[in-house]
């Protein structure tokens, strides 16, 4: 066990905080959460890939710079540290890294990287949320192209993605984890309706996304045929290790503000919040080195598996202290409508033990798969 | 950056393991007659008294991390050896005080068996901050005297009598009222501690008792874990049932959690400046004292009235997770320096 950082290493954060000291993101879009801090997100992310500092993890050959997750922490640290959050890496690429084809590889993954097309995750249907696999979004296939039928829910993003990455039954014959594939196809082509919903604080992130006789070529097939549950196992795995999605950046920056917050409080209010503030040092602290012992795992070669619900279940506790602490700080401003970020802030705090798999659902995969408590 | 135990740490943590087990009791009853005097020889023989001493003394020149992950095996185990209090706390102490090698040396060897003297509430080293109170010398069982801060010479060590055994509410631990004007002769025991040796010292003692509450929480968990998959209602094993898994599962999660920020401070006392040190090990202290209660309630709770039966390992687990949790300042205690710690930063 060693914390220092390598020589290598090192060099990497040096020039990251040199680098960071002169480049932040616009404040334009700031407490916008629709289209234009959308907008403002990918501008962010594009300036982070040219600067060097994205994607790091990934295979030179596309896009990435063949490096250890360990320099995905070390950016989310010092983002975090700069007062900005690291934008989410394309965690949906893993599955087009880990199952499709070389070709496949080069056309949709740098790009992915770069941030120059925005992807979403056509996995949770209206019948088929914590029991994903009992989809029913049809892709049945006709010569060389699937013709796609049926409906998405809770696809974040749709409403701006470029591109899709979607779970659909391809044999309803079959078991019901046997029977699914995955394709990927342009958000624009015919066939295609996007419902955005809006959701408890007033924008919208999610969408309904429904498919008529999309037709889609069976050469946007990721896998084989029956490929789409090991496929999202390992999406769901990656999107549950918050490297991948930016998440230490997110909570450190938060910190930094709460800390900042607590010096212009009354003095009273202070001796109120400053214990919630350093518990809420404590708590990312736990979040931050259980991560960073997973990410050391998998710079070793161990793939991400069951523990990574571990980090997941620690990220929901860290996001939601994070959230309730904003809200109460805040008073009745939020109460009285005059502080709709604190209302976004608190509200979306709620949403991290439901997506990327429920609390309850992490809950059993850490007994069953970790504990090895059997299933009823 | 590697965030995991070297092959070496990982070896160490399942010798030691071993070596607890085989000298754990068989059952809650035995506590009462166990024999630390053989216990305490096995552990000078295995060098783990001197793990953290000089070689030239018969130490094993081991890390802070090696120190933590030999007290959270041997807690793992529920030993009641006083490791923690009359080893691993005395050998920092005296390590800190430039003690001379004569007297290390009868640490690592088992003849030098004191205790630490803290204050009556249990939150610090009597004579830090506070003098009054009648100090405790904590896990004291087979002491000859206890070590305290001399109150009126700075960061000097002192030896005292001990004097009467208190109760101890945790079945692993004695503990005895020490009076601090009784002075005895235990040999030399160094010079005065430099200030930021003293600070790094803190934080040395609060990530082992850290570690403790990590093999607490760790044995506590596997022996409800067991517990469920062996106790049938409604036809089958709870361990079936959501309600227990979510049960364990949380408890789990805040275990590892704990795991992490006390392994990172056992690293950060041997590797990073004190303050920085001092701050991680604080923040251990505050998580673990946290979850070894919540979690250690937990197993109480699996294992239903069987919990409350005093032949039942349960409460042996919740009671040495309750003292550790006090000792050196409970979880109200490291908030409030945390906040303290990082106000300052600002």
């Amino acid at each position: 066990m060693d914390f220092k950082d390598g020589p290598d290493e090192a060099r990497f954060r040096g020039e990251l905080r040199e680098w960071l000291l002169h480049n932040s993101p616009s404040h334009d879009a700031e407490g916008d959460h629709g289209e234009k801090g959308n907008l403002a997100n990918l501008e962010w992310h594009r300036r982070l890939y040219a600067g060097g500092w994205l994607g790091l993890s990934w295979p030179k050959a596309y896009g990435g710079q063949g490096l250890t997750p360990i320099y995905d922490a070390i950016v989310n640290e010092e983002v975090g540290a700069s007062g900005a959050s690291a934008p989410s890496v394309g965690y949906l690429g893993r599955a087009i890294l880990h199952f499709g084809s070389d070709e496949q590889k080069s056309e949709y993954l740098p790009s992915m990287l770069r941030g120059d097309v925005q992807w979403c995750q056509g996995f949770s249907e209206p019948g088929a949320g914590s029991d994903l696999a009992s989809l029913r979004t049809r892709a049945d296939k006709r010569d060389d192209v699937y013709v796609v039928n049926g409906q998405k829910v809770w696809t974040s993003r749709a409403q701006w993605a470029d591109w899709c990455l979607l779970l659909c039954r391809t044999n309803p014959e079959l078991p019901k984890h046997k029977g699914i594939s995955c394709l990927v196809f342009e958000m624009d082509r015919p066939g295609i309706t996007v419902h955005p919903l809006q959701q408890t604080w007033g924008t919208a992130e999610f969408n309904e996304v429904f498919f008529d006789n999309l037709e889609v070529p069976v050469s946007r097939r990721i896998g084989e045929e029956g490929d789409g549950w090991p496929l999202a196992t390992t999406v769901l795995a990656h999107e549950r290790g918050p490297a991948d999605i930016g998440f230490i950046s997110h909570f450190q920056h938060q910190l930094q503000e709460f800390e900042a917050l607590l010096t212009r409080l009354p003095e009273d209010r202070r001796a109120e919040f400053a214990p919630r503030v350093a518990q809420a040092y404590v708590s990312i602290a736990a979040c931050r080195l259980h991560v960073l012992k997973s990410l050391s795992l998998r710079a070793k070669g161990v793939a991400p598996g069951a523990d990574t619900s571990i980090d997941k279940l620690l990220m929901t506790r860290v996001e939601q202290e994070l959230g309730a602490l904003s809200l109460d700080v805040a008073g009745s401003a939020p109460l009285l409508g005059n502080d709709a970020e604190t209302v976004y802030r608190y509200l979306r705090s709620r949403a991290a033990s439901i997506y990327g798999g429920t609390e309850q659902i992490q809950h059993s995969i850490v007994a069953q798969r970790i504990l090895g408590m059997q299933r009823a | 950056m590697d965030a995991t135990l070297t092959e070496s740490e990982e070896l160490l943590r399942e010798t030691v393991r071993r070596i607890g087990a085989d000298l754990a009791v068989g059952s809650v009853g035995e506590f009462d007659e166990y024999d630390d005097a053989r216990g305490w020889k096995s552990l000078a023989e295995t060098g783990l008294l001197g793990l953290r001493l000089p070689e030239s003394v018969g130490g094993g020149a081991g890390t802070t991390l090696d120190e933590a992950i030999t007290v959270e095996a041997l807690a793992y185990n529920s030993l009641p050896v006083p490791y923690l209090g009359s080893a691993a706390f005395v050998g920092e102490l005296l390590l800190a005080a430039n003690a001379p090698e004569e007297t290390l040396a009868r640490l690592a060897s088992g003849d030098l068996r004191c205790s630490l003297g803290l204050t009556n509430d249990l939150s610090d080293l009597w004579g830090h901050s506070s003098t009054s109170g009648t100090p405790i010398a904590f896990d004291s069982a087979g002491s000859s005297a206890a070590i305290v801060l001399d109150a009126d010479n700075g960061y000097r060590l002192r030896a005292v009598a001990l004097g009467d055994k208190v109760n101890s509410f945790d079945l692993t631990r004695q503990n005895h009222e020490i009076d601090p004007s009784k002075s005895v002769d235990v040999g030399p025991l160094g010079g005065e501690i430099d200030p930021d040796v003293f600070v790094r010292t803190i934080a040395r003692l609060l990530t082992l008792v850290s570690a403790d509450l990590i093999g607490v929480m760790d044995a506590g968990l596997a022996t409800a874990v067991e517990y469920a998959a062996t106790r049938e209602q409604f036809g089958v094993p709870i361990a079936t049932f959501q309600a227990m898994q979510h049960l364990c599962a949380a408890q789990l999660v805040s275990l590892e959690g704990g795991r992490s920020l006390t392994e990172y401070a056992a690293w950060a006392v041997d590797q990073d400046d004190a303050n920085e040190a001092l701050l991680a090990a604080r923040a251990a202290k505050a998580y673990c004292s946290r979850a070894g209660r919540t979690v250690t309630e937990a197993v109480v709770q699996v294992h239903g009235g069987m919990g409350f039966t005093w032949d039942c390992m349960a409460h042996v687990f919740l009671k040495r997770a309750l003292t550790d949790a006090k000792i050196l300042g409970d979880h109200a205690v490291q908030i409030s320096e945390i906040a303290n710690l990082r106000g300052g930063s600002n």
